[in-house]
């Protein structure tokens, strides 16, 4: 066993640790702290719903935060991943609205606890071509935003238009600001500036765009205000 | 689907792996709130798999990461080799994140499942019920591969894939595999093709790959393979079939680089280190290769699937770089480890070469004499692999006209295979045998050949009796023949056609067909025999 260490510690010139790696483990590291708090936290609100005892306002704020980080650390370690091209993207064939309910399956106790209604809107026989896991943390992220920023509504819906899979996020609060429109505008084309966030979900969710190419048409992010509750809506296209 | 995931739930028997014990109680807690009652956990890969041959498990939620020891993929892989779990068993694999190893492709030892962390008990809920009904709809397709009928296993999926559409993605999958299975290699292709005249995806792109190597175009593999590569979209499988068409091209410097992509993708595999191995002694690097076979052995500590390929390539090198101990102490290893005919071959003649090195040729020709009686007894089963190998240790002891005899044997069985033919030719060239290894290879086809054309002629002139009795015996003496196979099936069937059905000569044609795919899968002419036999059968 010692030797086995000793070996990799021996050739620093040909493996140089890098700094990279090191964050990206250490963001693996993180990832799976945060799991188990998130489920504890989740199993805590659950547990306190049934004895029916009084809850803090703030455990609600504890999760959300929780996913935050996680769904930063996720997407910091995809496109870590997907620069160095170790991200194996995986695009596939798959039911629309079974991935959908799962990522709905993954807020809901924070919906509940918030008391956010959510509909889905999405045809039974919906097939499309994407990769999971990339859609996944992209509404993910979408849907934890909104979830922040909405009144009580939010509304995930997918269709095809123009011959693409429209994904939009829509909800009833007071929209965008005129800064982040633009921002998503500019994430699209791999920029990123815009103030008051760091931009990372905006980028990663572009990035997830543009991996998704079917007979050179690729996909794009836009945000706008408006959709059926007047409030913000994230739309992801994909070929 | 009228189901019920509590009542599913409520007998059915969970196992829960993970080596981080506040994982497995918040599974567990999960599981039981979703309904389930009896659940066991497990800590590690070798209490998981002590736990299955105990019990019979219905779901088996499996971390990947298992820190030492086993890790979750070598514990299903155990699983099913010593079928501690049957088909219906839900195997989810639980991973942090995901990687090249999760991307889906044909393999065999796949879960049914993987879930990324977080998960919460709404999550597992649900993929539980999907997995669970995807299960009970698969279950008469499982049922006809169990009995290998492959037919009916195409059927019951094109059946399935008009009852519900949304399942099409995993019925095409399953459809091409099966039909791969029965060598059916011209309706794998149409499927593929018409799936690829609609969309680029790269599973089906690497299937294609897979058929075009396995039919022997390797050029066409070599472009479908790399276009996976360049759209940037491969699995693991893309690498390992693109390795394999650019070594039968002949370009191991390319291969070499491909295995090494493949292995910085997913470090972890054993026998890609052993590929990786292989090429690198090939191509000179010795270093490398060492450092890769060792790689490769303790990758494959804990796997039931390990073979003993990286024991025997390390303990070559060992002896080439005067450590023949040390092979000696390898090969040991692998006769105490694996202890199968195969193996115990491939250990002995390596060990000839230890002993030799260490100038003990006593005990060199006493293991040489195992050999052979390990290759003998190993009949019809030893391949071409075997064979060379024996031989090359029976030339390193003076013993020529052993040798020769041998090769001359291997020759006759594989007269019309060309690959077969130039690595015999290249081994000829190897052991400064380039001419009369030329004369050798000529007179054992010329032999066949003969062999094969009396019973033709005889055929043709009406005495289909004596053509098959001479077919018959050709095969006795030769048993990994494939054409001989092939043709003695031809005259069965003819003489079946033209007197009738008789039972005997059926599953007489049924065998010989059945030898001659196992020896080469996918030929045209044995397919169009088994489909024949079928109508016959069935008139």
């Amino acid at each position: 066993m010692p030797d086995c260490d000793m070996d990799q510690h021996n050739k620093p010139e040909t493996e140089p640790f890098a700094f990279a790696d090191f964050l990206a483990l250490s963001v693996h590291d993180m990832k799976n702290s945060l799991g188990m708090l998130i489920g504890a936290l989740e199993q805590t609100i659950k547990e306190a719903q049934v004895s029916a005892s009084p809850l803090s306002p703030q455990l609600g704020q504890m999760e959300y935060e929780a996913k935050r980080l996680n769904n930063n650390l996720l997407q910091l370690l995809c496109i870590y991943k997907i620069s160095n091209r170790l991200y194996p993207v995986d695009i596939q064939e798959h039911a629309v609205r079974a991935v959908l309910e799962e990522i709905v399956m993954q807020n809901r106790p924070l919906l509940d606890f918030r008391g956010i209604r959510l509909e889905l809107d999405c045809q039974d026989d919906s097939l499309w071509y994407f990769d999971k896991e990339l859609l996944s943390g992209a509404l993910n992220n979408a849907l934890n935003n909104s979830i922040q920023h909405t009144a009580d509504q939010l509304r995930v819906v997918a269709r095809v238009v123009d011959g693409q899979l429209e994904l939009r996020v829509e909800d009833n609060g007071g929209g965008y600001p005129e800064a982040l429109l633009k921002g998503a505008v500019a994430a699209n084309k791999g920029i990123n500036y815009y103030r008051g966030s760091t931009g990372l979900g905006m980028y990663f969710s572009a990035l997830v765009a543009n991996l998704h190419q079917n007979n050179g048409q690729g996909g794009s992010l836009t945000v706008e205000n408006g959709g059926a509750f007047g409030g913000g809506c994230f739309v992801l296209r994909l070929p | 689907m009228a189901m019920n995931l509590a009542t599913n739930l409520k007998d059915a028997q969970v196992l829960i792996i993970d080596d981080f014990e506040g994982m497995c109680k918040m599974l567990r807690e999960f599981i039981r709130a979703a309904g389930a009652q009896r659940i066991d956990t497990a800590n590690n890969g070798k209490d998981a798999v002590t736990a299955m041959t105990k019990r019979k498990y219905d779901i088996v939620l499996c971390d990947y990461n298992l820190g030492e020891g086993k890790n979750g993929q070598q514990v299903l892989e155990e699983a099913k080799v010593r079928e501690l779990i049957g088909y219906a068993t839900v195997w989810i694999m639980i991973t942090a994140e995901k990687t090249m190893d999760m991307v889906m492709g044909a393999a065999e030892y796949e879960p049914d499942d993987y879930l990324l962390k977080p998960i919460n008990e709404e999550l597992l809920k649900g993929r539980l019920e999907r997995l669970i009904a995807k299960k009970w709809a698969l279950q008469d397709v499982e049922k006809a591969v169990k009995r290998k009928d492959f037919g009916k296993a195409v059927a019951k999926c094109d059946e399935l894939m008009k009852l519900d559409p949304t399942m099409a993605q995993d019925l095409l999958r399953l459809k091409a595999r099966f039909l791969l299975a029965k060598g059916d290699y011209p309706a794998v292709k149409s499927l593929y093709e018409s799936l690829l005249s609609v969309r680029s995806i790269s599973w089906a792109k690497t299937g294609l790959g897979k058929v075009y190597f396995l039919s022997g175009e390797y050029l066409k593999a070599k472009d479908i393979l790399s276009e996976v590569l360049e759209e940037n979209s491969s699995s693991l499988e893309t690498y390992d079939w693109l390795v394999k068409t650019y070594q039968a091209l002949g370009d191991n410097e390319q291969a070499q680089a491909l295995i090494s992509q493949a292995l910085a993708l997913s470090p972890n595999s054993g026998p890609r280190h052993r590929v990786l191995g292989e090429l690198a002694n090939t191509n000179g690097d010795k270093d490398l290769a060492e450092n890769a076979y060792r790689k490769s052995i303790k990758l494959a500590e804990h796997s039931i699937l390990k073979t003993p390929e990286a024991y025997t390539g390390l303990a070559q090198l060992c002896t080439e770089k005067g450590q023949p101990q040390e092979a000696l102490k390898l090969m040991a290893d692998v006769r105490k480890t694996f202890n199968d005919p195969v193996s115990n071959l491939q250990a002995a003649v390596t060990e000839v070469a230890a002993h030799q090195k260490m100038g003990n040729s006593e005990q060199a020709k006493a293991t040489l004499q195992e050999a052979e009686r390990q290759l003998k007894g190993m009949g019809a089963k030893a391949g071409v692999q075997e064979n060379l190998a024996l031989a090359n240790a029976m030339l390193s002891l003076g013993d020529k006209d052993k040798a020769l005899a041998l090769l001359t044997q291997v020759a006759k069985n594989n007269h019309d295979s060309a690959v077969v033919l130039e690595r015999m030719d290249k081994f000829f060239k190897q052991a400064d045998l380039q001419e009369e290894g030329k004369a050798l290879l000529q007179a054992s086809k010329d032999e066949v050949i003969a062999i094969n054309n009396q019973g033709v002629r005889l055929a043709q002139e009406g005495k289909l009796e004596e053509a098959i009795e001479l077919l018959r015996q050709a095969v006795g003496q030769l048993p990994s023949n494939f054409r001989i196979r092939l043709n003695l099936a031809g005259m069965l069937l003819k003489r079946l056609q033209e007197n009738g059905k008789e039972d005997a000569l059926l599953y007489e044609a049924r065998k010989e067909l059945e030898r001659a795919n196992s020896l080469r899968p996918g030929d045209a002419k044995c397919l169009e025999y088994q489909q024949l036999l079928d109508r016959l059968v069935a008139a």
